[in-house]
C-alpha cells in the first residue's frame, strides 16, 4: 500500500528543508510519495532529485508551496 | 513534472579560496592603520590611509564579493562560469597584484604602482569574463541580477578611474584634487559596493531570514536613484564643487541606501526565523553603521564649517571607517557565515544527507566564534570612528589593532569550517518534527 508523507518545512533555512527531504525520501518505497510544504522553490535540491532517480512538481504561490517527490517512472 | 535543470554551482576548491583569504585584507588594513600618523586627520589621501582602504576594499570586500558572484551566479540566477580554470588563474592574478599594489601604496612607490595596478585590472577583466555570463547579465527576472549588472558597470568605471590616477601620479597628466579622488571612491563605494550589497542582501535575507515575498517593497526606486546618484554624483564631485552642491550629492547618494534600509527593516520584522544567528546580528549592526556613516557622510560633504576642530579630514576618516568597515564587511562577515558553511556541507555531506548520518549546517562551525568574531569587528570599528572623530591617534591604534585581530579571528574561524573534520558528523536520526504519514 502506497503512502503519502507529508512533511512542514516552512519557517526553516536553508539547507535544513533539503536535510529532511533527502531523509524522508530514503525511507520512502516504490509508489509512496513526499509532499512538502515550503517557504520557497529548493532550486539546489533539484539535481540531488534526479541523480536518486526522483521526480518531482512545484506549485504554489504567496510564499507557501508544495514540492511533491516520487520516484521517476523507469 | 516540472523538469527544471539547475547549473551546478562550482566546487569548493573554485570558491572557498576568495573567502578564506579576503578577511586577510582587512587585517592588513588593521596593521596598517596602527602605524598612521596624525597627518590622517589633516588629509585622507596619506598613504597609509589610500593603502588601508585598497586593502580592505580590493583585499577584503572585492574578493568576497567575487567569490560570492561565482558561487550565486550559477546556483541562484542560472547563469554558468566560462572557465572554472580562469576563475583560479583570476584568484591568483587578483592575490598577487593585491599584494604588491598595498606596500607600493603604502611607500608611495608610483613605479610598483602602476605595475601592480595594472595587474588588479587584469584580474577584473578576467573576473567580468567569468561574472559576466554567470550572473546572466540584464537579463529580466530579478532584481539583485540587475542590481549586480549595474554594480560591474561601475566597477569598470571605478577601476577605469583608478588606473588613470596612478599613472598620473607616474607621468603628472593632470592634478589628482579632493574632488576627483571623492569621484573615484564614490564610483567604488557607492556604485559598486553599494549596489551589490543591496542586491545581494535582497536575495540573501529573505533567504537566510525567510521572509514572505512582497516585504520589499522599494528595489527598483533602490536601483535607479542610486546608480543615478552614484554616477552623476561622482562626476560632479570631480568638478571640486562648493560645499552646498557636495551636500546635495551627500543627500542623493544616501537617499537609495536609506531606502534600502527601510526594506531590509521591514524584511526582518515579518521574518518568520525569530532566532538572533550571526546573519541576523550582523545584518542590524551593519545597519546601525550604514546610518552613521549616512549623518558622518552628509556632515564631511559640508566642510571645514561642520567639522571638528576644523579638520574635515577626521570626518571624511570617520566615514570612511563606517561606511566601508562598518556597513560593508559587517554585512560580508554576516553572509560568509551563511554562504561558505552551506558552500561546505552542499560539497562534503549533501550525496550523503538521507543515506547516511550527517552533520547539521551549524555543526560546521562555532556559533560562539562567529559572534565573537562580528563582536571584535563592531568595537573595531565603533573604536577607529571615535578615535578618527575625537582626533585621538591612540585610540585609531588601539581601533587598527581590534581590527587585524577580527580579521585573522574571522578567516581562521572560515578556515575551520572549510577544513571541518568529518569524524564529527553529528546523527541526524532524531524525530523529525512536522512529519506525517
Amino acid at each position: 500500500m502506497s503512502v503519502v508523507h507529508e512533511l512542514d518545512n516552512r519557517g526553516l533555512g536553508p539547507p535544513e528543508p533539503m536535510v529532511r527531504i533527502l531523509r524522508v525520501l530514503g525511507t520512502m518505497e516504490d509508489g509512496d510519495a513526499l509532499r512538502a510544504l515550503m517557504d520557497r522553490e529548493p532550486r539546489m535540491l533539484y539535481p540531488e532529485l534526479e541523480r536518486r532517480g526522483f521526480a518531482w512538481e512545484f506549485s504554489g504561490d504567496d510564499g507557501e508551496f508544495v514540492l511533491t517527490v516520487r520516484h521517476a517512472a523507469k | 513534472m516540472t523538469g527544471v535543470r539547475v547549473r551546478e554551482s562550482p566546487p569548493l576548491g573554485v570558491i572557498a579560496p576568495f573567502f578564506l583569504a579576503a578577511p586577510l585584507g582587512l587585517a592588513i588594513a588593521g596593521f596598517i592603520l596602527m602605524r598612521v600618523d596624525d597627518t590622517a586627520f589633516l588629509a585622507v589621501n596619506i598613504p597609509h590611509l589610500v593603502a588601508a582602504t585598497h586593502a580592505t576594499v580590493l583585499g577584503w570586500l572585492t574578493l568576497a564579493i567575487m567569490g560570492a558572484i561565482y558561487q550565486l551566479g550559477p546556483s541562484v540566477f542560472g547563469g554558468h562560469l566560462v572557465s572554472l580554470r580562469l576563475a583560479r588563474y583570476q584568484f591568483i592574478v587578483h592575490i598577487a597584484s593585491v599584494v604588491c599594489f598595498i606596500p607600493a601604496i603604502y611607500t608611495w612607490n608610483t613605479y610598483w604602482m602602476a605595475g601592480a595596478g595594472v595587474g588588479v585590472v587584469i584580474s577584473f577583466i578576467l573576473f567580468l569574463i567569468n561574472a559576466i555570463p554567470a550572473i546572466a547579465w540584464f537579463r529580466r527576472g530579478s532584481m539583485p541580477r540587475m542590481f549586480i549588472s549595474v554594480a560591474l558597470l561601475f566597477l569598470i568605471a571605478g577601476a577605469s578611474f583608478g588606473i588613470t590616477y596612478v599613472g598620473d601620479l607616474e607621468h603628472g597628466w593632470f592634478p589628482i584634487t579632493q574632488g576627483r579622488l571623492s569621484g573615484h571612491a564614490h564610483l567604488g563605494l557607492v556604485g559598486f559596493l553599494a549596489l551589490v550589497l543591496m542586491g545581494v542582501s535582497y536575495q540573501t535575507v529573505p533567504m537566510f531570514q525567510v521572509v514572505r515575498r512582497g516585504a520589499a517593497r522599494f528595489e527598483r526606486p533602490v536601483l535607479i536613484i542610486t546608480t543615478v546618484a552614484a554616477s552623476s554624483g561622482a562626476l560632479i564631485f570631480m568638478t571640486d564643487p562648493p560645499p552646498l552642491v557636495r551636500v546635495g550629492i551627500a543627500i542623493a547618494l544616501a537617499a537609495g541606501p536609506a531606502l534600502w534600509i527601510a526594506d531590509v527593516v521591514r524584511m526582518l520584522r515579518s521574518r518568520s526565523r525569530r532566532m538572533l544567528d550571526v546573519h541576523t546580528r550582523a545584518t542590524v549592526v551593519s545597519l546601525a553603521f550604514l546610518v552613521a556613516a549616512i549623518v558622518v557622510g552628509i556632515a564631511a560633504a559640508g566642510g571645514e564649517a561642520l567639522s571638528p576642530g576644523g579638520q574635515p579630514a577626521r570626518l571624511q576618516l570617520a566615514y570612511g571607517i563606517l561606511a566601508i568597515g562598518g556597513w560593508g564587511v559587517s554585512t560580508l562577515i554576516g553572509s560568509s557565515f551563511k554562504i561558505v558553511p552551506f558552500l561546505v556541507w552542499n560539497a562534503r555531506y549533501l550525496h550523503l544527507a538521507g543515506r547516511e548520518p550527517v552533520p547539521s549546517i551549524a555543526d560546521l562551525s562555532s556559533e560562539r566564534w562567529n559572534h565573537a568574531t562580528l563582536g571584535l569587528h563592531s568595537l573595531a570599528v565603533a573604536v577607529l570612528a571615535a578615535g578618527a572623530l575625537g582626533g585621538q591617534l591612540a585610540v585609531v591604534h588601539i581601533g587598527g589593532l581590534l581590527l587585524a585581530g577580527a580579521g585573522l579571528s574571522h578567516s581562521l574561524a572560515l578556515v575551520s569550517v572549510v577544513f571541518h573534520h568529518p569524524a564529527s558528523r553529528a546523527s541526524d536520526s532524531a524525530p523529525m518534527k512536522g512529519l506525517t504519514t
